[in-house]
C-alpha cells in the first residue's frame, strides 16, 4: 500500500485509512440482485492536521462528494477506517460516537435545499445544540446570538424563515449551524458554487476569517481550481475514486506533476482576453469513464496525454501506479512522473516568466495525438452500448 | 448578407422592456435595453441571476408567455421586427435562422424520443427533406458536433448519454438549419471543466465553419474572454457597461464590472489573502431602487445616484457605460 500523505508534524484531526465506498448496482424487477458495484471511492488515504485546510478537487464522478458523505457518516464504508482525532468514528460506543461526530460538521452546496423551510433560522442554528444536549434553552439562545454575530447575520433576524433570505445569507445560516457545536473540522461541499459571483467572495472571506479566529480545519470540496487555490493549504486531486496527486498548494499550482492535474489546470478559463485567445485545443478529450467500470491499470490511462506522448506503454494498462512520494510533500500516482517534466512532452514555460518562489504557472501543450481521440471514441461507443443494455 | 434592422445590423434591439406580473407584484425584468449584433460577430452578455440577461433573450425570441409578461420595444432581425411577427412567422424564425442552446440539456431534451428523432423534428418543420435525407443529415450533424458513433447515438435516448454528449446533441439541433444567430445561454455551466473546454472549442469551430453570429449569456467572465468580440454587462435589468472585450477587461469603467473582475479568485494572478467583495446582494426586481440600481452596493456612490438613473453613454468608440462616477476615480481604483 502507498504511504499516507500526511500533514507535517501535527496530530491529524481527521484521518482516512484506505477508505472505500461502493454503491451496489442491482438489476431485476421481481427479484433484485446485486450485479455490480459503483466504486465511488476506492482506497483513499488522507489526513488533515489541526487548523489545516485541505482542498479536494475533481470532476463529477470522481468521488469527492462521496468522501464528504462518508466522513459525516451518511454512507457506510465498504472498507477502511475514518479516524477523528485518532479514534474510529464507528467502533466506539453510541454516546461516544455522537460526541466524536460533533467534532466534524458540514456545510452544504445548496443553501435553498439544506435549510428546513418550516424552522426559523434561529431554531435551525440551535438544532445541533439540542441534538447534542448542550446548554439550557436560555444558554442556547445566547449561543445562537453569538453565532449570528460570528457569521455576520443580524441577531434580530432569529425568528425569520429561510425563504426570506438571499442565497448568501442562507449560506451564512448554514455556516452558523455547522459552527454551533464547536467542531474541529468543517467539511464544505462546493460551499459557493450555488451562489452569485458577487456573493461568493463574501462567503470565501468569511470562511477564511472563521478559520483564523477559531483555528478550524476545513475539508473544501470543489470543482473550481481557483477557489481551491484561494482557500487551501494542501490540495488533493481525485479521479474515479482514487487520489491522483496530493501536494502543498503552491507546489501543486506551480509544479503539477500528474498529467490529470496539468490538464485540469489547463482547462481553467481566466478573465484575460490575451491569455484566452492564445489557448489551443482542449487539454483532454472524452469524459470521465463510469466508476462502475473503471479502466484497467491506471484509471486515467484512457484519457492520458502523457501516455500518448510516450507511445502508449503497456505498463499503464497492466499495473495501477501507487501514490508515490516525489519529495517536498508531493505525492503522485503515475508511473512516468519523471518523464512528465521533460520539455519534449510538452511542458513549456511561458516566455519571460520568472520563477518567483514557485508561483509560475506553466502553459501546457498537451494535445493528444489523433489515435488517442480514436481510442477514446471507441470507449465512448462501448460506454453508450453499456448504457443502452 | 443583408442586415436586419434600420441601421443595417443583423440584430438591433431598441428600448426593450419586459414586465412580468406575479403574485408578489410586477417584476421589472428588463428595463430599456438597446444593443446590436453584426453577422458573424460574437457578443457576450454577462450578469448574475436576476440581471435580466436571460429574459432579454427570451423576450427577443418571444419565448416568454405574454401575459403574464409584457414586452415592449423593437427587436429587428433579418428584416423584421420580431416583436411584431405573428406566431407562425415567429416560429419560422425560431429554430431556423435563430438557434438556441440552454444550460441544462436534460430538461431541454424529451426523455421519450430518440436523439435522432429530436434532431429530425426541428428540420422537419423548417426544411423540406425526404426521410432518407433527414436521417443522413442527422448523422452528419452528430458528426459535426464530435459525436463518435452517430448511428448508435441517433437511436439512443437522452438518459443513455452523458451531460456533455446531450449538450452536443442540443447544439446539433440548434445548428440543424444553419442559423444566422446562435443564442447560447450558459451552455457549459452544468458541465465538468474538461467537458466545458471541449464544448467551447466546438462552438467556436462551428461558428467559423457556419459563419453564424453568437450571443453568449454567462456569469463567468473567464469562459467568454477568448470567445467574444464585444461584451455587455447587465445589472438590474439594464446594460451598465458595453465594450470590445479588451477594453472591458483592461479598462472597466463601471463599478460593477470592476467588482466582478476583482471578486473572483483568479489563477492568472498572484494569490491574495482576501478577495475584494461586492457588499450586499443583487436587487429584488419587484421594487428596484430609484436612480442607479447598483448604487446601494456601490463604493463610488455619489449623491445623485440615489435619484437619477444614469444613461448608457458613450465613453469612446464602442465603449459605453451607465455611471455617474468620474472615470478617473474608477481607473485609479482599478490600478
Amino acid at each position: 500500500m502507498s504511504r499516507t500523505p500526511e500533514a507535517a508534524s501535527t496530530v491529524p484531526v481527521l484521518e482516512l485509512r484506505d477508505v472505500a465506498v461502493h454503491y451496489p448496482v442491482t438489476s431485476g424487477i421481481i427479484r433484485r440482485r446485486v450485479t455490480g458495484a459503483v466504486r465511488a471511492v476506492d482506497g483513499v488515504s488522507l489526513s488533515i492536521g489541526a487548523g489545516e485546510t485541505l482542498g479536494l478537487v475533481g470532476e463529477s464522478g470522481s468521488g469527492k462528494t462521496t468522501i464528504a458523505r462518508a466522513i459525516i457518516g451518511l454512507v457506510p464504508l465498504t472498507r477502511g477506517r475514518i479516524l477523528v482525532e485518532g479514534r474510529d468514528i464507528r467502533s466506539d460506543g453510541g454516546g461516544e460516537t455522537l460526541a466524536r461526530r460533533r467534532r466534524v460538521q458540514m456545510i452544504f452546496q445548496d443553501p435553498f435545499a439544506s435549510l428546513n423551510p418550516r424552522m426559523t433560522i434561529g431554531n435551525i442554528v440551535a438544532d445541533p445544540l439540542r441534538v447534542h444536549r448542550i446548554g439550557t434553552e436560555a444558554e442556547r439562545r445566547e449561543r445562537v446570538r453569538e453565532l449570528f454575530d460570528l457569521v455576520g447575520l443580524d441577531a434580530s433576524l432569529v425568528n425569520r424563515y429561510p425563504h426570506e433570505f438571499s442565497g448568501g445569507q442562507r449560506q451564512r445560516v448554514g455556516i452558523a449551524r455547522a459552527l454551533a457545536v464547536d467542531p474541529m473540522l468543517v467539511v464544505c461541499d462546493e460551499p459557493v458554487s450555488a451562489l452569485d459571483v458577487s456573493i461568493q467572495a463574501q462567503i470565501l472571506n468569511l470562511l477564511r476569517d472563521l478559520r483564523e479566529r477559531l483555528g478550524l480545519a476545513f475539508l473544501l470540496i470543489s470543482h473550481d481550481l481557483a477557489v481551491v487555490r484561494h482557500v487551501s493549504d494542501r490540495v488533493a486531486v481525485m479521479y474515479l475514486g482514487r487520489l491522483m496527486e496530493v501536494a502543498d498548494r503552491d507546489r501543486l499550482y506551480a509544479e503539477p506533476k500528474h498529467p490529470y492535474t496539468k490538464a485540469l489546470l489547463a482547462a481553467v478559463h481566466v478573465p484575460n482576453p490575451a491569455k484566452e485567445r492564445a489557448r489551443r485545443d482542449p487539454p483532454l478529450s472524452g469524459e470521465i469513464p463510469s466508476p462502475a467500470n473503471p479502466p484497467n491499470g491506471c484509471r486515467f490511462q484512457t484519457r492520458c496525454p502523457l501516455r500518448e506522448r510516450l507511445g502508449r506503454p503497456a505498463e499503464c494498462v497492466d499495473v495501477e501506479p501507487v501514490l508515490r512520494d516525489v519529495g517536498q510533500g508531493q505525492f503522485v500516482r503515475c508511473h512516468f512522473v519523471e518523464r512528465g517534466d521533460m520539455d519534449s512532452i510538452g511542458v513549456v514555460r511561458p516566455r519571460g516568466a520568472e520563477d518567483e518562489g514557485g508561483r509560475v504557472r506553466r502553459t501546457l501543450d498537451m494535445r493528444p495525438e489523433r489515435n488517442a481521440r480514436e481510442e477514446h471514441n471507441r470507449d465512448e461507443i462501448a460506454d453508450v452500448g453499456a448504457r443502452c443494455n | 448578407m443583408s442586415g436586419g434592422g434600420p441601421s443595417g445590423h443583423l440584430l438591433e434591439v431598441h428600448d426593450l422592456t419586459t414586465r412580468i406580473a406575479t403574485e408578489d407584484g410586477v417584476v421589472q425584468a428588463v428595463n430599456g435595453v438597446s444593443f446590436y449584433l453584426d453577422d458573424g460577430e460574437t457578443l457576450a452578455v454577462v450578469g448574475e441571476s436576476g440581471s435580466g440577461k436571460t429574459v432579454t433573450m427570451l423576450s427577443i425570441t418571444r419565448l416568454i408567455a405574454d401575459p403574464p409578461a409584457r414586452v415592449t420595444g423593437e427587436a429587428w432581425f433579418a428584416g423584421a421586427d420580431l416583436l411584431q411577427l405573428n406566431g407562425e412567422a415567429m416560429r419560422r424564425v425560431r429554430g431556423s435562422t435563430i438557434g438556441m442552446i440552454f444550460q441544462d440539456p436534460m430538461t431541454s431534451l424529451d426523455p421519450v424520443f430518440t436523439i435522432g428523432n429530436q434532431i429530425e423534428e426541428a428540420m422537419r418543420s423548417h426544411l423540406k427533406l425526404g426521410k432518407r435525407a433527414l436521417r443522413e443529415r442527422v448523422l452528419d450533424l452528430l458528426a459535426m458536433v464530435n459525436i463518435a458513433n452517430p448511428d448508435r447515438v441517433a437511436d439512443a435516448y437522452p438518459h443513455q448519454l452523458s451531460g456533455g454528449m446531450n449538450q452536443r446533441v442540443m447544439l446539433a439541433i440548434a445548428i440543424s438549419c444553419a442559423p444566422r444567430l446562435l443564442i447560447a445561454d450558459e451552455p457549459t455551466t452544468a458541465l465538468d471543466i474538461t467537458t466545458q473546454a471541449q464544448l467551447l472549442e466546438l462552438i467556436r469551430r462551428l461558428q467559423g465553419d457556419l459563419g453564424m453570429a453568437v450571443i453568449w449569456i454567462t456569469h463567468d467572465l473567464g469562459i467568454v474572454a477568448g470567445l467574444a468580440d464585444r461584451m455587455q454587462v447587465m445589472y438590474g435589468g439594464r446594460i451598465v457597461e458595453s465594450a470590445d472585450v479588451e477594453t472591458l477587461y483592461n479598462d472597466p469603467l463601471h463599478p460593477y464590472t470592476l467588482g466582478l473582475l476583482s471578486c473572483v479568485p483568479r489563477l492568472d494572478r498572484d494569490r491574495s489573502d482576501r478577495l475584494t467583495s461586492i457588499p450586499g446582494s443583487p436587487p429584488r426586481m419587484i421594487d428596484l431602487p430609484a436612480g442607479c440600481t447598483f448604487a446601494p452596493r456601490c463604493s463610488f456612490r455619489l449623491e445623485r445616484c440615489a435619484t437619477q438613473t444614469p444613461d448608457l453613454d458613450v465613453v469612446e468608440g464602442v465603449h459605453s457605460r451607465a455611471c455617474w462616477a468620474a472615470t478617473s476615480a474608477l481607473r485609479e481604483a482599478a490600478r
